[in-house]
């Protein structure tokens, strides 16, 4: 049973790096974007590219990665930021002007999404790739196996949730952001720069789930369409959690993990994505407004 | 002159669609010291003077001076650091940050707060300090309305901006606050708001202005505004009728 849960927690893990970035272009920038699953798998590819160029994932102790892989992720997380900053102001930051819906927001994020997946398709092709093809034997403790990249993978994670709550609620950046967020008119009659927070909104975003990605290709490998699967788990996350509240999508990525790790344990591995949809018809029945939503 | 005079408006002419002005040639003076108050029926303009000032309108023609400075069509969130603060009237308070927080965003914009800044509006407003840690959005609307005055102070403003701040609180409440609005003029800082709440607002005021249809119809001192038969049978013994 720990063991299942264990399992979850990895899966939540990169549900979770991804839901943040969901969460906050939601709130920040008033649309979901159908195009974030793919900024784990951007960040992941552009991990991949650093570490060709290296050479090598390197390797520190037991873990299939040593130095290079470090730095190809500081660079995968700048560079998926930036694109998205690009992207926001080529596409999204010229409908915004324009005064565009909600849902032409939408359909343009698919647009991207397409996009950027095929941009790597083309230069990786469709097949899986991995940073290290080197084995890695699971440890043993209370009863648990777990394989040291996976450790890394959940202490990675907690660090930047932690890191993501100090930075929302001790900084002048993340209180303005949660300013914009709940009101950014008002924001901008108390003098925050309301579009100098949407660029900081998609480098932290698109930067989180670019090391959510280069730990999932770290952990389990990479192909050009894992960051679109993560993607409905990720809203599944964000919509039981509650649109408007960070924590409670981040307690809906642990949630879907785990309820995930239940499924390919006692049930089928084909039926891990419907317990997504399944968790979010259950709590929208009893609770329209997520877990920790509040009501409109 | 206008390079005096705290804030001044001329000939402004604004809307949301160009060649649709809902102002139709405004001007408006804030001396120093002074507490005004623009009155007028729904729709005359009051709402969207403000918003103009302040960038959230465009201005299709005319000027806004700022201490003598033309600020007209300056981006909003640029205002607060020249010293111009406003107060919204309804959304004006962030419902989910604390009153703290509420607070503190306010003097973002501010080059140097002060470190006792924070102290001075829980003195002005010693409500506020027991509530300190509460989400905004928990308070009474007399108190979101102490929040929203106390953000908008935060930065240091010369020139204090009001958007009916008395819709939606008791009379009681609203004596209250404007009292606490003469006090804060005691400090130099320039008022100048939009009321329904005629009688009220006039009685705390130095100077009135009545709109209608997006123009002037009166100007002067609040007392001749309140007793002019004119003003009275149109704008405040019809408030209500007007307002409905």
């Amino acid at each position: 049973m720990i063991q299942v849960l264990v399992d979850g927690l990895v899966a939540a893990s990169f549900i979770a790096l991804g839901v943040i970035g969901l969460s906050l272009i939601y709130n920040i920038l008033n649309f979901p974007s159908f195009a974030h699953g793919d900024h784990l798998t951007i960040g992941a590819y552009f991990g991949l590219v650093v570490v060709l160029v290296i050479g090598t994932a390197g390797s520190i102790g037991v873990l299939t990665f040593g130095w290079p892989l470090i730095v190809a992720t500081f660079f995968a997380a700048i560079l998926t930021g930036l694109l998205a900053q690009i992207l926001d102001r080529a596409i999204y930051g010229q409908l915004r002007r324009k005064g565009s819906s909600r849902i032409t927001l939408i359909i343009a994020s698919f647009g991207v999404a397409l996009m950027l997946r095929h941009i790597v398709v083309m230069f990786f092709g469709p097949d899986p790739v991995y940073y290290s093809f080197a084995i890695q034997p699971a440890i043993r403790f209370w009863g648990i196996r777990i394989t040291p990249n996976e450790l890394v993978v959940l202490g990675v994670t907690a660090v930047m949730v932690v890191g993501l709550h100090l930075f929302l609620s001790r900084t002048r950046l993340g209180k303005a952001m949660r300013a914009v967020a709940e009101n950014p008119s008002l924001a901008r009659v108390n003098g925050i720069d309301v579009d100098g927070v949407i660029r900081w909104t998609w480098l932290i975003g698109a930067g989180l789930a670019a090391i959510g990605g280069v730990l999932f290709g770290m952990a389990i490998g990479m192909q050009p369409f894992f960051g679109f699967e993560l993607l409905l788990p990720m809203f599944a996350a964000l919509i039981v959690g509650g649109m408007t509240n960070i924590y409670g999508a981040i307690l809906g990525a642990i949630l879907i993990g785990v309820a995930e790790s239940i499924t390919v344990k006692y049930f089928a591995a084909e039926y891990r994505q419907a317990v997504s949809f399944l968790a979010v018809i259950v709590v929208l029945m009893f609770r329209p407004q997520g877990l920790f939503g509040e009501k409109e | 002159m206008s390079e005096q005079l705290p804030l001044s408006i001329q000939d402004v002419v604004a809307g949301y669609v160009p060649g649709m002005p809902i102002l139709r040639g405004v001007s408006v003076e804030l001396r120093a010291n002074e507490i005004v108050t623009v009155l007028g029926p729904n729709g005359a303009g009051k709402s969207t003077m403000i918003k103009a000032i302040v960038g959230l309108v465009p201005i299709q023609s005319g000027k806004v001076f700022l201490q003598g400075k033309d600020i007209t069509g300056r981006k909003t969130h640029l205002l607060v650091r020249e010293g111009l603060a406003y107060v919204p009237q309804t959304g004006n308070v962030f419902v989910r940050l604390s009153v703290q927080e509420n607070l503190e965003l306010g003097g973002f914009a501010a080059e140097k707060l002060p470190p006792d800044r924070l102290d001075q509006i829980f003195t002005l407003f010693p409500d506020l300090a027991r509530f300190r840690k509460l989400a905004a959005g928990k308070l009474s609307g007399g108190q979101r309305q102490m929040v929203a005055v106390g953000r908008a102070l935060m930065a240091g403003p010369q020139v204090l901006m009001l958007d009916e701040p008395s819709a939606g609180l008791s009379p009681k409440m609203t004596e209250i606050l404007f009292a606490k609005l003469i006090e804060i003029r005691s400090q130099g800082i320039g008022i100048l708001m939009v009321e329904q709440n005629a009688k009220a607002a006039l009685a705390i005021s130095d100077r009135g202005y009545v709109l209608a249809e997006g123009q002037q119809r009166f100007a002067g001192a609040a007392s001749d505004l309140l007793t002019s038969p004119e003003v009275g049978a149109l704008y405040l013994g019809a408030h209500t009728r007007l307002a409905s």
